[in-house]
Order: C-alpha cells, then sequence, then structure tokens
C-alpha cells in the first residue's frame, strides 16, 4: 500500500502542476455557488431545487476526475514512461490503486469544499435555518458518498477506456462520452429527487454501485502488468 | 547472471519470440543483434520480468521470471530507447521517486552519488524537461542504476544521441561491466557492439540464428588476405592461379599492387602464394589477414539465416 501511495502522489502533483487542471477544479466548485446566486434573485426557491443544487455541487467535481483517470494511464501509454513503472517492483494491485487513488483522492476533496461552499453561499442567500432542515448532516454525508461512488465509477470506466485507446487525446475524447453519460445520470437522480421517487434514487445508488465492481474489476484485469505491457 | 531457457512469447497467432536461449555472465556485455521486429524488445522485457513467456523461462540471478517475477524485478535496471521520464519532476525529485519504488533505504545519498557518476550534479534540482536528449538518457540510466542491479537491459540506449554522447555512454557502458554486472545491450547498431560487447546473440524474426564471442563471430567464415606488392599485375595473376590460389581481387594503386584472396587452410595457401609471387619477381611489402567487420558477419548470418 505504501507504493500505492507514492504512486498516488506524484500522480496528484503532476496534475496539478498543471494550470488548466486548477481552472478546470475552480470551474466545477464554483458553478454551483453560481446556479444559487442566479436562482436566488428569483423569489421562493422550492427546497427540492436547493437540494439538486447541493447535488450538483457534490457530484460535478466528478468530472474533474474524468479528465486525470483518461490522462493516468493512457498519458503514460503515450510518453512510454508505463515502461519503467512496470519494470519496477510494484505490485499490479498497488499500480491500479495507486492510479485509483490519485483520481479519486482530489475530485472527492473537492466534493467537500464544494458542499461547505454550496452551504455556505444558500445559507446565506435562502436563510440558514432553512437550509439546515433541508440539508441535514445525513444529506450531506449521504451525497458526499454518493459522489465518492460516481468518482470510483468514472474513474475506473475511464481507466478500462484508457487501457484500450493508444492516445491520451482519444482516451479524452471517449471521456467526453461519458461525461456526457454522467450529465444524463444526473438529470435522472435530479428528476428522481424532485419528483420523491425514493425508489428511483436508490436505483440510481444501487447501480452506481454495481457499475463500481464491474468497472473495478475489469480495470483490475486489464491493468495487470501482462496485459498493460502488451498492449504498449 | 541472466539465463535464458527455451523462451517462446507469443502475441495471439504472432510469435515474438521462439526458442531462445543464451546466457549473460556477471562482468560480461552481451549484444543481442538483430533488425526491427525481431523480438530483441519482448527478450529484454521478458528478461526485465514485466512480461510473461508463453513457453520457457528466463533466470535473473538465481531467480525465475516465471516464479518470482517481483524479485525479478527488483535486480533488473531497464533503459529503453526514449528516456521515458516524468518530464515535469526534476531530477532529485524522479529519482528519489524510482529510489523509494525499489525500496533503496537512503535515497538520498544514493541519489547524490549516482548524478555524480552521470554529471548531472549541476542540473539536479532542474526540470527534465529542460534537459537536452543526451542528458535525458543519462537521467534514465541513472534511474535504472539507482537500486544498483546486478544485471541491466539496455533497450537501444544511444537511439537519437549524438556521436560525443554515445562515446560517453559507451564508456560508462564498460564501467558498468567493470562493476560485474551482467550487460545485456540490445541494438542494431552494430559498431556500438562492436566496439563493447564481449559475445554477440543475433536474432532474426524471434529466432536466435548466431551466438558466440563477438571476436570469433567476426572471423567466421573463410579468412581473407590481403599482399601489397611491387610487381606487373599480369605475373602476379599468372603466379597466384598457377599456385592453385583463388584470387578475389587485384588492385593497382600507387604504383604498387593489392591483391586479395581467401583460404580456410591460410598456412597453406599463403606459404604457397609467398612461394609463387617471390618465384615471379614480385616484390612483397606486406602480407596481412583481413578481419571482417560486425556489420559484414552480421549481414552474411542474417542472410544465411534467411535462405
Amino acid at each position: 500500500m505504501r507504493k500505492a501511495l507514492l504512486l498516488a502522489r506524484r500522480e496528484i502533483i503532476e496534475q496539478y502542476s498543471d494550470r488548466g487542471a486548477i481552472i478546470r477544479a475552480l470551474f466545477f466548485v464554483a458553478l454551483p455557488i453560481a446556479l444559487v446566486q442566479l436562482n436566488g434573485r428569483n423569489g421562493r426557491t422550492p427546497d427540492g431545487i436547493i437540494l439538486i443544487f447541493a447535488l450538483q455541487a457534490a457530484l460535478l467535481p466528478a468530472a474533474s476526475a474524468i479528465n486525470a483517470a483518461a490522462g493516468s494511464f493512457a498519458a503514460e501509454k503515450e510518453a512510454q514512461t508505463l515502461v519503467p513503472l512496470l519494470a519496477a517492483p510494484i505490485r499490479d494491485i498497488d499500480i491500479v490503486a495507486g492510479k485509483l487513488l490519485a483520481v479519486l483522492a482530489p475530485a472527492a476533496g473537492l466534493s467537500v469544499i464544494s458542499l461547505a461552499a454550496f452551504d455556505v453561499t444558500a445559507s446565506a442567500t435562502y436563510g440558514a435555518d432553512r437550509v439546515a432542515g433541508i440539508l441535514g448532516p445525513t444529506t450531506l454525508y449521504g451525497l458526499f458518498a454518493l459522489a465518492v461512488f460516481l468518482i470510483l465509477t468514472v474513474g475506473a470506466w475511464v481507466m478500462v477506456v484508457s487501457a484500450r485507446v493508444g492516445s491520451q487525446r482519444t482516451a479524452q475524447q471517449i471521456a467526453g462520452f461519458v461525461l456526457g453519460g454522467m450529465i444524463v445520470g444526473l438529470s435522472v437522480i435530479g428528476g428522481a429527487i424532485q419528483n420523491l421517487a425514493a425508489e428511483a434514487v436508490i436505483g440510481v445508488v444501487v447501480a452506481i454501485l454495481v457499475s463500481d465492481v464491474v468497472a473495478l474489476e475489469l480495470a483490475r484485469r486489464l491493468w495487470n502488468r501482462e496485459e498493460a505491457v502488451a498492449r504498449l | 547472471m541472466i539465463e535464458v531457457r527455451d523462451v517462446t512469447r507469443r502475441f495471439g497467432s504472432f510469435t515474438a519470440l521462439s526458442h531462445a536461449s543464451f546466457v549473460v555472465r556477471s562482468g560480461e556485455i552481451v549484444a543481442l543483434l538483430g533488425p526491427n521486429g525481431a523480438g530483441k524488445t519482448t527478450a529484454s522485457r521478458i528478461i526485465a520480468g514485466i512480461l510473461a513467456p508463453t513457453e520457457g523461462d528466463a533466470v535473473v540471478d538465481g531467480l525465475s521470471v516465471r516464479q518470482d517475477a517481483d524479485r525479478v524485478r527488483a535486480r533488473c535496471g531497464l533503459v529503453t530507447d526514449s528516456p521515458a521520464l516524468y518530464e515535469r519532476m526534476s531530477l532529485r525529485s524522479y529519482l528519489t521517486y524510482f529510489a523509494r519504488l525499489y525500496d533503496v533505504p537512503k535515497p538520498g545519498p544514493r541519489v547524490a552519488k549516482l548524478v555524480e557518476l552521470m554529471g548531472l550534479t549541476a542540473v539536479l534540482d532542474r526540470k527534465l524537461a529542460a534537459f537536452s536528449r543526451g542528458m535525458k538518457q543519462k537521467a534514465a540510466i541513472a534511474r535504472a542504476l539507482v537500486h544498483e542491479p546486478p544485471v541491466l537491459l539496455l533497450d537501444e540506449p544511444a537511439t537519437a544521441l549524438d556521436p560525443e554522447m554515445a562515446q560517453a555512454l559507451r564508456e560508462l557502458i564498460v564501467s558498468l561491466r567493470a562493476q560485474h554486472r551482467a550487460i545485456l545491450l540490445c541494438t542494431h547498431d552494430l559498431d556500438e557492439a562492436q566496439r563493447i560487447s564481449d559475445r554477440v546473440v543475433i536474432v532474426d524474426r524471434g529466432r536466435i540464428v548466431r551466438e558466440g564471442p563477438t571476436q570469433e563471430l567476426r572471423s567466421a567464415g573463410r579468412p581473407s588476405f590481403r599482399a601489397e606488392l611491387v610487381a606487373d599485375e599480369a605475373s602476379v595473376r599468372a603466379a597466384l592461379e598457377t599456385a592453385g590460389v583463388t584470387v578475389d581481387g587485384i588492385v593497382a594503386s600507387n604504383g604498387r599492387l593489392e591483391a586479395r584472396w581467401s583460404s580456410a587452410d591460410p598456412a597453406e595457401t599463403n606459404t604457397r602464394a609467398l612461394r609463387a609471387l617471390l618465384d615471379a619477381g614480385a616484390r612483397v611489402i606486406s602480407l596481412n589477414a583481413e578481419t571482417r567487420s560486425l556489420e559484414d558477419a552480421y549481414l552474411a548470418i542474417i542472410k544465411e539465416s534467411r535462405r
């Protein structure tokens, strides 16, 4: 696990030494706050809309994970830096875990920052008591857990994609389609919450969990050393 | 020490390496020569423990790549044709990172020693992206040596280096041999192989077609000889033909003649040739054995293997 952490740390530093990555991350944090600000001027806002905004605040940072995941393996393949890494005495599982952690940790951190910033902004706009009533601690933890699962799903699926393609550009293009799918998914979750269809919400969460398991298993199989080198 | 034992590697229906066997001893440089796609990189990746053989086994420092790949990786240093560096990192953080991946107990002093060996101390804290191609390749070699491996696998290490840098690299490789490392040099640069390798393994289309000491390979086949003479061409040709010597060519230059012939039995043929030349009134300035370049030997072996 020590080597997975070492690998994740290097990846995170590499990702965020790119100014574009920081701007993208800030955009995802700022978007829900901007929505609150714009909506706050339109008189009374239903509780359901506030909940959807909170959901967006929690889940939108997952989008930043897409780029990181696309770059994680495809960019290494392209730059041929994967060979020295695979030649080092690191277990396959540590490589996959390190790469996933490098995708998960910053996106989850962003999700927490985004939720906190949204909570503060929403409290100032809609009133602290009202927001506390809608977004209790259980709801906030639930939203965060959902974000983590979604980041894992997105990260693992994009890693599966980047195992199959030869360039970072292609991986990012395909990741764009994943992002599209994610937006549709978020709309479904939003609609489900707004219509208070609890079964639908549970269904979506279960679907994300199943998707997590399938994607992680696929990523583990595709990113064993033997497969990775054979595809270089 | 590296022992490749009857290794075959297939990718689907394509056989990249077929029943390959060879040995690289400690303190020895073995050049694995072959055209592009011959199976050199596949062989080095199997030895490095990053690609499993389909059949056979490779033993590195007493450990099987099939059974102990992780420990094999810890004993190998691999340099590829491309430096493959994380270019946003500084040299210091890059080498320290790999030292930690290889469980080097005190990375700091090891990194300092390595950069001194490579002549990179002045750029230790500079980003790798700012390095020249030669410096990048040196950094890649430093990475491969960071855990002091007994086995070094160099896959086209001098690709795209200028002659001066290639020379420096050769000197470095030779100095590493003196530290009793087993060094496998995969290359199609025959000049490089001729200069530094102790033995040569020639691979073509996944099969090993010849193996032996570099000098032996160069002198393989019918040895040829060159005599420098003062005489007229017709009498020299007639004398040699009468003596039963098969003449490869006679060239006149600056008032002298160069006569060439080859023979599987030099002691017998050269004696007859010299006697005939002296009897014909020729003055013999010199008689030398001609050594084939490794390139000539290599091309002949590849041509023969494809017949």
